[in-house]
């Protein structure tokens, strides 16, 4: 069953990658555009506004996103020989996985809506300890303005107010708002493929060559993230943030082996393109970094499956 | 000196001699009480528990005698007036209409009534607690709560249909229930009464017409009778099914399944068929419930429909390929 859901986004990641090898990186920014300010943030609104609010969830998903983050950073500073802060590109290339391009089509494929509002809500702290921690350790400085730029914090909201605060509307106005809702769910699915492309397009515009200055980093993006993982969901569980107990329906119980899931799924993607800025026409990733990304896209053809193995084993069997 | 196989032989007849004295005294020892079992569309698994518990008795040889409406609300009156009640130890009824019949009826002798949605409300019992009457029994009430919130995890629901056969009474409990959960989820209920067979075809134009997200089957006696050709109306126009009886998911195609397991319930029925031949009154036996939902899934079905199912629910579910 998982197969049945992988398959089909490494195949979309493939066309993506001919895409870029064919056009170039002439329509990379466009495109990045479309995807940041459109379809994301529909993709957000869309999966939010449908999910129940829960703020134990948030806290659970924002914690292990801190934990995993902050255990991969030490390890890669240690393994990487780089510098707490000054260092190279390759440091966030190892540190931050792709939570905004391949997590949610793959979260949405096995675990529905609720596996893709975990993957929002996953991307949004990644992407915030990457504009404060990621870019501090590279830049000497953190850069707020550019992540609260990001659109899809904005449909994160309205959609966590959409839930909390249905409000009930005159027959014609609700028949409208349907349309108008049906509209952001069609952008919403569009966006999953969109997403898939735009996370195999840079991958085109490598060279298989630079993938030896990125063994290292790659074999650690791809390797540490789903172990510390793991560690989360096993401290998680025995301090009882996501409690073990079956109800009535198992609702509950169901919903918090999908957080365990999308934290050990989300931990297992390969190195984000975006934590390299891979722009326009210009690749200003060094060596190392586009590397990294290569190893671990590569790797992650294997390794992802494998998690997803584990993931069944440990997660969702008694 | 006897060989290894002869040995063998001898220690089978020795053991076979030991124990056949001991077991036909056991059978000896057990009362035979007779139960009959009033049905209204044949044996289902919820019959199968409720044979199985009654089976593991130490103390009683149970005779079965069932009698099946065939699915005939005349043939089943026929049936409960043509009973002589004091042939029975106990009577078994399956479902609303026949354990409605069969209280009216049946006065001196004990009844454990099993798929009862509602049995305060269809004046089974006088509280979950006590019935205060000659019955008791297991009732497949689901939280549509429960139900709902399942639901949401494969598809969002704007507009659902609920079909039923208008006139068996269980039905529209079932749909106060689905009601009751209408505005906190969201969606609109569609009323789709079905009078007979000849109405069905005019039910289905209904639905399709109406453009719904998703069908709702109660637990109906005659609905589900009915269900093959209703499904695969609804799968030719990719209408997804939701049904409260399990077995539809197998046996009809139906996507998906959020009900009791019939097999527990017939457990539990059966568990008060014991105690009540063992001498406890009915009236203080409080009626059962099952503890956990059965959600069971139809993968084909899902493939004909274009639904993705989440992982999570296919690793709780009774998954049919």
């Amino acid at each position: 069953m998982m197969l049945r859901g992988f398959i089909p986004i490494v195949i979309i990641v493939v066309i993506g990658v001919v895409i870029g090898r064919w056009d170039s990186s002439r329509h990379q920014l466009t495109f990045k555009k479309l995807t940041n300010y459109i379809f994301l943030p529909c993709l957000a609104f869309f999966a939010i506004h449908k999910h129940t609010f829960d703020s134990a969830e948030i806290f659970c998903i924002a914690l292990a996103v801190l934990i995993i983050i902050g255990v991969i950073t030490l390890v890669a500073v240690v393994v990487l020989r780089e510098k707490f802060r000054g260092g190279s590109r390759n440091i966030p290339a190892t540190v931050y996985m792709s939570s905004g391009t391949l997590l949610p089509p793959l979260a949405f494929v096995l675990f529905g809506n609720a596996g893709l509002a975990k993957a929002i809500y996953f991307h949004f702290f990644v992407a915030l300890a990457y504009h404060t921690l990621g870019l501090w350790m590279v830049e000497g400085k953190t850069d707020l303005k550019a992540f609260l730029k990001n659109p899809f914090i904005y449909l994160i909201l309205l959609g966590i107010a959409a839930e909390l605060f249905p409000f009930v509307m005159p027959e014609i106005v609700e028949e409208f708002a349907w349309l108008a809702e049906k509209g952001i769910d069609l952008t919403a699915m569009g966006a999953l493929p969109l997403l898939l492309i735009s996370f195999g397009y840079p991958l085109g515009l490598l060279r298989l060559s630079d993938a030896r200055g990125g063994l290292p980093g790659g074999v650690l993006r791809i390797i540490a993230g789903p172990l510390v993982a793991l560690l989360v969901v096993y401290i998680y569980r025995r301090t009882g943030l996501l409690s073990m107990e079956r109800g009535y329906d198992a609702l509950g119980y169901i919903d918090h082996r999908t957080t365990e899931a999308l934290l050990v799924l989300g931990a297992a993607m390969p190195t984000s393109n975006y934590a390299m800025r891979l722009e326009g026409d210009e690749v200003k990733a060094g060596k190392a970094e586009t590397g990294t990304l290569l190893v671990s896209s590569l790797a992650g053809i294997i390794t992802i499956p494998a998690v997803l193995l584990l993931i069944l084993m440990l997660i969702f069997t008694d | 000196m006897p060989d290894a196989s002869g040995f063998v032989r001898l220690i089978l007849l020795l053991i076979i001699v030991v124990s056949f004295p001991s077991t036909t005294a056991n059978s000896a020892e057990r009362e035979v009480k007779h139960v009959a079992m009033i049905l209204f569309r044949g044996e289902t698994p919820a019959e199968q528990g409720f044979r199985e518990t009654l089976t593991t008795s130490r103390d009683f040889d149970i005779k079965i005698t069932v009698f099946d409406a065939n699915q005939s609300k005349d043939k089943l009156k026929t049936i409960i007036d043509g009973l002589d009640p004091s042939q029975f130890d106990l009577f078994y009824t399956f479902g609303t209409m026949a354990s409605q019949m069969a209280v009216e009826k049946i006065k001196d002798k004990p009844i454990i009534f099993n798929v009862v949605q509602r049995p305060v409300e269809a004046m089974l019992a006088k509280s979950w607690e006590s019935s205060g009457n000659n019955a008791t029994g297991a009732s497949n009430l689901v939280s549509m709560e429960s139900a709902f919130r399942t639901l949401s995890l494969v598809m969002s629901i704007r507009k659902l249909a609920f079909i039923y056969y208008e006139k068996d009474p269980a039905p529209k409990y079932q749909k106060a229930e689905v009601e009751s959960v209408r505005k906190k989820f969201g969606f609109k209920v569609i009323d789709v009464p079905v009078r007979d067979m000849e109405s069905i075809p005019e039910a289905l134009k209904q639905i399709v017409s109406a453009r719904v997200d998703a069908v709702m089957f109660p637990a109906d006696s005659f609905i589900k009778a009915n269900a093959d050709g209703i499904m695969t109306v609804l799968n030719q126009h990719r209408i997804p099914s939701v049904v409260i009886i399990p077995e539809m998911v197998k046996e009809n195609g139906a996507l998906i399944a959020l009900g009791p397991d019939y097999q527990k319930l017939g457990e539990l029925a059966g568990i008060s068929a014991l105690a009540v031949l063992k001498g406890k009154k009915p009236a203080d036996i409080p009626i059962k419930r099952v503890e956990n939902l059965k959600i069971s899934v139809n993968l084909k079905t899902a493939d004909i429909l274009g639904i993705n199912l989440p992982i999570q629910l296919l690793s709780l579910s009774t998954v049919i390929h």
